[in-house]
């Protein structure tokens, strides 16, 4: 690219500077760098570009979290509410024919509709209850099932179930979080299934011990021993079975299921209250902080993100400090905590 | 790629997979906001403009076009609703003029915290005294070009354009912002001038 007879709006426009500036890389911060070493005159003009580009990008305007999810929430009433229309519509020119009947059929909606409401009361009093186990950041538990199954909860997790278990054909648990099951099998009751929830994907199982990291929107299960069936909510026809020491993941933006061969206690040791990172990058150790401790977590510089690195001695997970001064040691960085922040720059 | 991946959500949705049309929601809506409030400052009408459009979306999926980026389709519809609300309520195109309160009073994200922390407190304020003498459509088209990151085509295919009108936009918008910046350098050197005399 011949940059010679560039002007200001130029730089601004052109796509490749464009793309240095909203996303820095070291490719592109080395041509960048060996452009102003041989045009040192053209420096100010590329940095009053930047200047530009960065000032363009500040017109925005969000939508809180809240007013996302209250968006969300009434386009689906509008979408429920549609759909009954739909159904109860009729073609216009029945509608005419019918109109001698408008009132007299109003009447009768009217108390079809108490006598709908009055049953469908009965009919949730009657429903088995909702159960739901929650932990708080930093926090495990270990739950027994109805079917003296155990489950140990990691922190900041949600498992709801419904109850009455021994009527039922299957045995199914939601998850929102992490947890490590160990699942009893069931002979007597017909090899009942037992199946966990999550939003990407459901576990199915006979009996066997596994963990379910549901997080992120990604869902990744590893498999300690026993076999499982991993049925896909995002891509149909594409099950897989999972043998022991395997990781199967999914997400949104990955809807294929990967399989890889994995060493499970790397995944599980979160049960006995231990930390092992091997080969775990910086950015894996910032969403544990945040996933497991509620902390925000900002690293100042990207690149920094996919240095990976492993420990030696294996850490306690309730010591955050500890932990926090291990991340300082090994990746060379600050980390300064400031209440529930924490800023990871380079030393 | 992206579209790729999007367009075989896409089609899930035109099947009927709830999953997919929240996924759509989830992924776009910052963007959208966004782009509706270079539009009009009314934020009511925006958030029901949105909430219609998914609303339509699952309507009507299985008559639904197969657009190449299914973002850019948003994106167009959108601005469709918006316009078309904004005259129902013969409100004229409200001037959603930037005003410098409003950038402070907003929730700032966490890459407009990256951004102004590259930037001076002093040049930050003259640069966006320029963003706010910027038009409606000025900033619309800055939105899609340098947020969106959209083609002129594209860019020119949603506001209903041609090519060289939204290129000539934002050329404009940098033209205008040069001449801050330029206010501002010779500001600093007057500043220097006096330190040097006394």
């Amino acid at each position: 690219m011949d940059y010679t007879h560039y002007q200001l709006e130029d730089f601004v426009l052109d796509h490749d500077f464009q793309q240095w500036v909203y996303r820095p890389g070291p490719e592109a911060d080395q041509f960048w760098k060996n452009y102003i070493v041989q045009h040192p005159e053209k420096e100010p003009l590329l940095e009053q570009a930047r200047q530009i580009l960065l000032t363009l990008r500040l017109d925005q305007h969000h939508l809180e979290a809240s007013e996302v999810q209250q968006l969300k929430a009434s386009i689906h009433e509008k979408i429920a509410e549609t759909e009954e229309a739909t159904i109860y519509s009729e073609p216009s020119h029945v509608r005419l024919a019918r109109q001698g009947f408008q009132v007299w059929l109003k009447r009768a909606a009217v108390f079809i509709g108490f006598l709908l409401a009055g049953s469908l009361l009965f009919w949730f009093l009657s429903l088995p209850e909702e159960m739901k186990y929650t932990t708080g950041f930093n926090e495990t538990k270990t739950i027994l099932l109805p079917d003296s199954s155990t489950v140990i909860l990691n922190a900041n997790t949600v498992l709801s179930m419904k109850g009455e278990w021994e009527k039922a054909s299957e045995r199914v648990v939601n998850l929102e979080g992490e947890a490590f099951f160990q699942v009893k099998e069931k002979p007597h009751l017909g090899h009942q299934k037992f199946i966990v929830n999550t939003e990407n994907a459901s576990v199915e199982v006979l009996g066997t011990e596994f963990n379910v990291n549901n997080r992120r929107q990604k869902t990744e299960v590893v498999l300690r021993s026993g076999k499982v069936k991993l049925s896909n909510h995002l891509i149909q026809d594409k099950d897989v079975y999972m043998e022991p020491g395997e990781l199967a993941a999914l997400s949104i933006e990955r809807p294929e299921i990967i399989q890889q061969k994995v060493e499970p206690e790397k995944y599980i040791s979160w049960i006995n209250n231990k930390l092992i990172l091997d080969n775990t990058s910086l950015q894996t150790v910032a969403e544990l902080l945040e996933d497991h401790y509620g902390f925000e977590v900002v690293i100042e510089d990207p690149q920094q993100s996919e240095r990976k690195f492993s420990a030696t001695t294996t850490l306690t997970l309730d010591d955050v400090d500890m932990l926090l001064d291990l991340i300082e040691k090994s990746f060379n960085v600050q980390v300064t905590k400031n209440g529930k922040q924490i800023l990871i720059r380079d030393e | 790629m992206e579209n790729q991946r999007e367009s075989v959500i896409w089609q899930k949705l035109k099947k009927g997979d709830t999953q997919a049309l929240d996924y759509f929601y989830d992924t776009h809506i910052q963007s959208m906001y966004n782009y509706g409030r270079k539009i009009t400052d009314h934020e009511a009408v925006i958030k029901d403009c949105i909430q219609d459009l998914f609303v339509d979306i699952w309507k009507n999926r299985q008559t639904l076009p197969h657009p190449r980026s299914p973002k850019f389709y948003l994106l167009k519809a959108l601005r469709y609703k918006i316009i078309y609300q904004l005259k129902k309520e013969k409100r004229q195109l409200q001037t959603a003029y930037l005003s410098h309160e409003k950038i402070s009073a907003q929730v700032p994200s966490h890459e407009f915290n990256l951004i102004a922390k590259q930037l001076s407190e002093e040049k930050r304020r003259h640069l966006l005294k320029g963003l706010k003498k910027l038009s409606n459509r000025q900033r619309e088209a800055i939105v899609l070009k340098f947020y969106e990151e959209l083609s002129y085509e594209e860019i020119a295919a949603i506001m209903g354009i041609n090519s060289q009108s939204v290129y000539n936009l934002i050329h404009q918008s940098i033209h205008m912002l040069k001449k801050y910046l330029a206010v501002e350098i010779s500001f600093l050197a007057a500043q220097l001038f006096l330190q040097v005399l006394f």
